[in-house]
């Protein structure tokens, strides 16, 4: 199958179209490792701060969800996560009211997108580069 | 010329890396936070600093003061998620070069570097620093407000021109012309409160000089040879003339030479160049 990076940005329509073109950009010349270690990075940062920001909801620590969330969101939206991003933000403010019902349903949601963001850019840098240099 | 990235997220310093090799700066340093930030700064002669806002333990603004503490040759950029106003005018008033948010245009990066350093600058005269935060200084004062000073390339887009006499020293009158971009035009306007704020950016925006912004010209005018004037002691003001509503600098005068090229960010205005021809 060759890549088609139209038919996949429009399977991936949470994906900040500017963002994601500084991304193909990010591998060029160097093939999909170099997207590959990019995404990785994130995906691990993503799910180190995602369990650091429960703990923290668990224990009514709210200046380290708020802070923790503000910056998953910063590298949300440079990875083009624009709905990721827009959780992350909707966390932050959750934590400013110290709500923590609310806080612990938003982190679900939030570890939901993440998920589905990780995977997207799997999907659409990793493996789409690596065909679209193969071809 | 190191350049050192702290920022908390790896993916952010690895993508900053990669914008950085791709503008040509391949000597960079990384740390995962203001501490360690400290310790690479203690050690490496670093040029630029390059640092996220809102970290763990302490924040970029806590790292700004520290810097700003052992020297001003450092720059400084922020590059955070989010900035309000007031965050902006923090960053400037703490001693910032610039801010820029988050995800980054790595052009605008390259660009805002590439003006804290006064790096690869056509025309660029060669200011010293001292003399760059003498003229931040003066302005600081006439505008009441933060201000931001960074050697730039000659204003090119639609242009205000000043034709100013000068004694020199030497008790020679020379005539120097002031070129200012509209955005800064209307910003010394505003800030005079000689133009409506909300104006600014749309005069800016539009490239034309309005009546309103022609009354308040000389104005504009004086205040822009003042600063020239202080910020430059062997200098004193003699006359200012307005000759024209603006368009490109004639090419004869282009042929004598830029002197003093600055980007000037009034904090609350937009930003602008502006170059001095002698």
């Amino acid at each position: 199958m060759k890549f088609d990076a139209a038919t996949a940005d429009s399977r991936c329509g949470t994906l900040d179209p500017h963002a994601l073109a500084n991304l193909r950009r990010f591998g060029e010349g160097r093939g999909s490792e170099t997207l590959d270690a990019l995404v990785g990075t994130f995906a691990g940062e993503a799910i180190e701060r995602v369990a650091r920001m429960r703990t923290a909801i668990q224990i009514g620590d709210f200046d380290t969800v708020a802070i923790t969330a503000h910056n998953l969101r910063g590298a949300s939206l440079s990875v083009a996560g624009t709905l990721l991003g827009a959780s992350c933000a909707r966390l932050q403010a959750l934590a400013g009211e110290k709500d923590q019902n609310r806080c612990t349903s938003a982190i679900n949601d939030l570890e939901q997108e993440a998920g589905r963001l990780i995977a997207e850019l799997r999907r659409t840098l990793v493996h789409g580069t690596f065909e679209k240099s193969a071809e | 010329m190191t350049i050192l990235i702290v920022d908390d997220s790896a993916t952010m310093r690895m993508l900053l890396r990669r914008d950085l090799r791709v503008a040509g700066w391949e000597d960079v340093e990384e740390a995962p936070d203001a501490a360690s930030a400290l310790r690479v700064l203690s050690t490496s002669d670093v040029s630029l600093v390059l640092s996220d806002w809102h970290m763990p333990s302490m924040t970029g603004l806590d790292l700004l003061e520290r810097v700003r503490n052992e020297s001003n040759e450092t720059r400084f950029g922020f590059v955070t998620c989010e900035a309000s106003d007031k965050e902006r005018v923090q960053a400037l008033r703490a001693g910032a070069q610039f801010l820029i948010t988050k995800p980054v245009d790595h052009e605008d990066l390259s660009h805002h570097i590439r003006l804290a350093l006064g790096m690869d600058i056509e025309g660029y005269s060669g200011r010293t620093g001292a003399e760059e935060r003498t003229l931040q200084d003066v302005l600081t004062r006439l505008f009441q407000r933060p201000v931001s000073v960074a050697p730039a390339p000659p204003p090119r887009r639609e242009l205000v021109r000043t034709v100013a006499e000068y004694k020199t020293d030497r008790s020679e009158v020379e005539t120097a012309c002031a070129v200012i971009e509209m955005p800064l035009a209307a910003a010394f306007g505003c800030a005079l409160g000689r133009i409506p704020g909300k104006g600014a950016t749309e005069w800016a925006s539009a490239h034309n000089l309005t009546d309103s912004v022609e009354k308040n010209f000389m104005e504009v005018a004086n205040v822009l040879a003042a600063f020239v004037s202080a910020a430059s002691g062997h200098y004193v003001l003699h006359g200012v003339d307005y000759v024209g509503e603006g368009g490109l600098v004639d090419r004869e005068k282009e042929k004598k030479g830029w002197e003093d090229c600055v980007q000037i960010d009034i904090a609350g205005y937009p930003a602008g160049r502006l170059g001095i021809i002698r």
